[in-house]
């Protein structure tokens, strides 16, 4: 098969996917108590007719199969609906609002994750010894880390006691950069806009180490044991006896080890955006993480439906293009 | 005889693992002129691959050089540092290995593979130049300059060995050493790829040490032997003197192991099994399995007897019939 068709073929797959994700939510978000009537009202008294009145304009007085038809027949015309809590607004306008601001903290995240697991497993495997076991202590410790837990650490060093960064938030209100792709840092070096640079930088910082951190874990252990692995292959040996240089050997070592680290890379995927919902909440950033945790409180069926759709997608997409890369690194790869 | 190329003195080479000191090569000595072709034969574990690759200086963890020398072209290659034995390596002594599927990197290119070593140790002056290098080895052993695009994977097992051998020899060094180079392939593409070797030993007068365990293959191609034995080579002489009148018994049984197509009669393998190379036996090492041992064998290391062309390390090769 070719790399069209595989992928072809894996876009197809994209919709199963989100259908059974669309499923889970809308029966987890009917089975938990109260609904968007009640969690807006709160503690208000109403009578019961006028709630009975609310529930009808919002269709909750509908059967639950045909709630359940309606907004997928929304989904397949590219329709998530509107806010059944903030009335009026649609849930796809509220969700590319929120967008940008997770597309940046999850790729600065990503990037600290691959560049601290690459320099800590690559450090081990080369020195070995005891700077190895260093580097796997971290690596279990990083692994293992409560995402709010490290958040709270870093904040209450970083912000409560040295005063350096700010605790939460994504921008200094008064500098955010004019619009262009939505990610404050891309906007600030295209518009040449320092001030918005360097606020949102320092916005960044806590919570893509935060996230970054935890997720590095698994790359130190992964790039440790395969580049271990690669420098001890016959291929490193029969390099070596040609006269290439060490640093080369590393080099070509490093290549080899890529494979098994992008498989990682797809399979982190998912925990990326877990940890993005968990690390936006402790640190304010108004994203889709944030946005979600809003509206599972408030009950916003149809924010919630919307939003889990929208990560379905993201997961599902990016997942692909992790595999196409796989394919042009190894040429050994067919699809 | 010719100059000499390598002179192994005393060589002693051991492996440090958990479970104790292995003695793979425990005293070795070996002159190999220039020019000829000189097979190590030996059954498993013996010390042959170990022998072989010490001879570059290349000797993979967590083993060590631990006692004697090895002069190449007169310099110690025990005494050099790691960035002086890398500008040897592949430039003056080129090595092919057992399975050259893995000894070729999977995600590159043949031709980028070779071409790479030429521009490492400064032979060509740009990369097309280091390609084209690359291209013209791949002619020499066979595989068409347009296959240099290819993936190892990409190539059959045979070809894959050629382009270890074009690896190899790109730089036009003054040895090869072959460690079983045809175990890994079918009858007939071993065939090719020993006359292949010869026909670069003849025209380009290179040194070729060949690792090998089939003493028959090694009496065809090899103008020498040397007969390895738990970490010593105990017989060394002319092909020809050695297969056709052994002087070590386990030369002897070696010979006598081959299986035979036209006699067909059974095959005597050796009784018994080889020494474990943590805690070899007292004397001589072949004691326990020698059918001429004595009780001075057990308690003497035997003396080198000389023959014409070489010598053994027994108590009886001075004795007509060689051990017989
Ligand atoms: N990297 C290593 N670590 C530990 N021990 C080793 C290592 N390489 C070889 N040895 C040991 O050293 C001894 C000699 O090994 P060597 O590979 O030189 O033998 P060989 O004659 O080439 O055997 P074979 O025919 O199986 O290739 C064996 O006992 C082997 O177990
Ligand atoms: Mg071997």
């Amino acid at each position: 098969m070719s790399l069209a068709r595989y992928v072809a073929v894996r876009l197809l797959l994209v919709v199963p996917t989100v259908l059974i994700l669309y499923t889970i939510v809308f029966i987890v978000m009917r089975v938990l108590p109260g609904d968007p009537v009640q969690a807006a009202l709160g503690v208000h008294y109403v009578p019961p007719e006028e709630l009975e009145e609310l529930r009808a304009k919002l269709g909750l007085d509908k059967p639950l199969y045909v709630q359940y038809f309606e907004y997928l027949a929304g989904l397949l015309r590219g329709d998530l609906g509107e806010s059944m809590v903030f009335q009026g607004r649609s849930v796809w306008e509220d969700i590319k609002d929120k967008f940008p601001a997770t597309l940046e903290l999850t790729l600065a995240a990503f990037t600290v994750s691959v560049i601290i697991g690459f320099v800590t497993g690559s450090i081990a495997a080369v020195k070995g010894g005891l700077v190895d076991r260093a580097m796997r202590v971290y690596g279990i410790i990083a692994y293992t880390m409560f995402i709010p837990w490290l958040g709270l650490m870093l904040i209450y060093i970083f912000s409560v006691e040295l005063k350096l960064l700010p605790s939460g938030g994504r921008i200094d209100p008064r500098f955010i950069p004019r619009d262009v792709t939505g990610l404050y840092i891309v906007d600030s070096i295209i518009t040449g806009d320092l001030r918005a640079l360097a606020s949102a930088l320092e916005h960044l910082v806590l919570p893509a180490l935060t996230l970054g951190i935890v997720l590095s874990g698994a790359y130190t252990r992964i790039v440790r044991v395969h580049l271990a692995e690669a420098l001890r292959s016959e291929y490193s040996i029969a390099y070596r006896a040609r006269g290439l240089r060490e640093s080369k050997v590393l080099a070509h070592a490093l290549r080899n080890s890529m494979v098994p680290v992008v498989t990682l890379m797809g399979l982190q995927l998912a925990l990326l955006l877990g940890g993005a919902v968990l690390t936006e909440t402790t640190f304010s950033w108004p994203g889709l993480g944030s946005f979600l945790v809003e509206r599972v409180m408030y009950r916003d069926y149809t924010a919630v439906q919307g939003a889990v759709v929208v990560f379905a997608v993201i997961v599902s997409l990016t997942s692909i293009i992790v595999d196409v890369v796989y394919a042009l690194i190894d040429p050994r790869i067919r699809y | 005889m010719a100059e000499t190329i390598i002179s192994v003195r005393g060589l002693k080479v051991y492996y440090y693992t958990l479970s104790g000191v292995v003695r793979a090569v425990d005293g070795v000595d070996l002159d190999i002129a220039r020019g000829e072709w000189v097979t190590i034969v030996g059954e498993s574990g013996s010390g042959k691959s170990t022998l072989a690759l010490s001879m570059m200086g290349l000797v993979l963890p967590p083993g060590r050089i631990v006692g004697g020398s090895v002069l190449f072209d007169g310099v110690d290659l025990t005494k050099l540092s790691g960035e002086e034995l890398r500008r040897l390596r592949g430039k003056r002594i080129g090595v092919i290995f057992q399975d050259p599927s893995a000894y070729l990197d999977p995600l590159r290119t043949v031709g980028s593979q070779i071409a790479e070593a030429v521009l490492e140790h400064g032979v060509a002056s740009s990369e097309s130049d280091a390609w084209r290098i690359a291209e013209e080895a791949l002619e020499i052993v066979g595989v068409p300059a347009s296959r240099a695009r290819a993936y190892p994977h990409q190539l059959s097992g045979g070809q894959r060995q050629r382009v270890a051998i074009a690896a190899a020899i790109a730089l036009n060094p003054d040895v090869l050493i072959a460690d079983e180079p045809t175990t890994a392939l079918d009858v007939v593409v071993q065939a090719r790829i020993i006359e292949l070797l010869k026909g670069l030993q003849r025209r380009r007068g290179l040194t070729i040490v060949m690792v090998t365990h089939d003493i028959a293959l090694a009496g065809e191609v090899s103008d020498r032997i040397a007969v390895m034995y738990s970490g010593r080579v105990v017989e060394w002489g002319s092909a020809e003197r050695v297969i056709g009148s052994p002087l070590h018994p386990y030369t002897r049984l070696l010979i006598d192991s081959v299986p035979d197509l036209w006699s067909r009669r059974k095959v005597r393998s050796i009784p018994g099994e080889p020494p474990d190379p943590r805690r070899p036996p007292s004397g001589c090492r072949f004691h326990p399995r020698c059918p001429l041992a004595v009780e001075e064998c057990r308690s003497r290391q035997p003396p080198r007897v000389s023959a014409a062309d070489g010598w053994a390390e027994c108590f009886f090769a001075g004795e007509a019939g060689g051990g017989r």
